[in-house]
């Protein structure tokens, strides 16, 4: 994919509320989710979570960070967040490009409490952390 | 020659040689009625008409029920529509409800009873109209610092055929149509929080709609 192409991706992710950035790392054969994390911020030149920690202030603006490994281009991920086990949201789906891409979602977290974050691959879970609030 | 054989023939009318009869005058034609057929029916699910949005926050530190009322009265009658029906999970964008709204048009008289007769074999519940009204209410119970969402409307039976109709060649023929047609009142409940997306999501359950009010 060119650049051109890169952008118009990028201009089409950023339309559906999601913000992307492209990994520069070799393509493995498997497809999926990894490197979850989390943080305060986004190095969109690096593709890493900053300020990552698993405690965070209420009322915070937290990024969920993670790598989708993908074939073809068009699986769906998405993140979703539970308290106590019930399930609070799912952000809009992403569609996620072909290759290696490191994607960030922004949350805002609410009142004290532990919350799981879980990110899925076509329906499947298959990253999930926790992180403490407050 | 012609004008030779004319000519006495107009002379020729006077009070003891009468004209002859005129030709008959054309009448009008009947207003054309057409007959139609919707048929090659193919279900498409249902999904609900939108026509109210009822909230309400959970400021307090536990879960607490809480009920939502509606506010505004509706009617529903079968619509169709000319595009593929995309029915959407509603999206919540900063707090507020997103329904993607489709063009409808709404159904002659005519034409929806022919849709009402056919749909209505195959499921009972389907009506030729359905009505919301204020003053409906739900409870659903909200965890503290998360927001609870009703959406009230119509549930609307979606069905792709082709509605044709003869007897009037200026009608257009077998018009691949998806036609939403009411059944019942409903409300879709669902809450968000405390922890959100600020960039749009959904809920903690899905509701399938086909549009808002505005939208049509």
């Amino acid at each position: 994919m060119n650049k051109t192409a890169w952008g118009a991706l990028a201009v089409a992710a950023l339309g559906a509320g999601i913000a992307v950035s492209i990994a520069v790392g070799p393509s493995g054969p498997g497809n999926g989710i990894s490197g979850l994390a989390v943080g305060t911020g986004y190095d969109a030149s690096q593709h890493v979570a900053t300020g990552q920690a698993a405690d965070f202030a209420p009322d915070q603006n937290i990024y969920v960070v993670f790598t989708v490994q993908s074939r073809s281009s068009g699986p769906e991920v998405e993140v979703s967040l539970l308290r106590n086990g019930s399930l609070e949201g799912v952000s809009l789906p992403i569609k996620a490009a072909k290759g290696r891409t490191v994607y960030d979602v922004p949350v805002t977290i609410g009142g004290p409490g532990i919350v799981t974050i879980e990110v899925s691959y076509n329906g499947a879970v298959q990253q999930t952390m926790q992180i403490k609030v407050g | 020659m012609a004008l030779a054989v004319l000519l006495p023939a107009c002379s020729a009318a006077s009070p003891s040689n009468p004209a002859p009869s005129l030709p008959p005058v054309p009448t009008p034609t009947a207003k054309c009625s057409p007959t139609f057929v919707y048929d090659n029916v193919k279900d498409q699910g249902t999904a609900l008409d939108v026509l109210d949005v009822e909230t309400a926050y959970n400021g307090t530190a536990n879960s607490a029920p809480f009920t939502l009322t509606s506010s505004h009265s509706h009617s529903v009658s079968i619509q169709a529509s000319a595009q593929t029906i995309t029915r959407f999970r509603a999206e919540l964008d900063g707090g507020a409800v997103v329904v993607a709204p489709i063009p409808w048009d709404p159904v002659g008289y005519v034409a929806g009873q022919v849709i009402y007769n056919v749909l209505h074999q195959s499921n009972s519940s389907i009506q030729e109209q359905a009505s919301v009204s204020a003053g409906s209410s739900i409870t659903i119970t909200i965890p503290p610092g998360a927001k609870g969402y009703g959406l009230y409307g119509i549930m609307m039976d979606v069905t792709q055929g082709d509605l044709s109709s003869e007897g009037c060649a200026d009608l257009a023929q077998d018009i691949p149509e998806t036609i939403l047609a009411p059944t019942q009142y409903e409300w879709c409940v669902f809450t968000e929080g405390p922890d959100t997306f600020p960039e749009g999501g959904y809920g903690s359950s899905s509701c399938l709609v086909i549009g808002n009010q505005e939208g049509h």
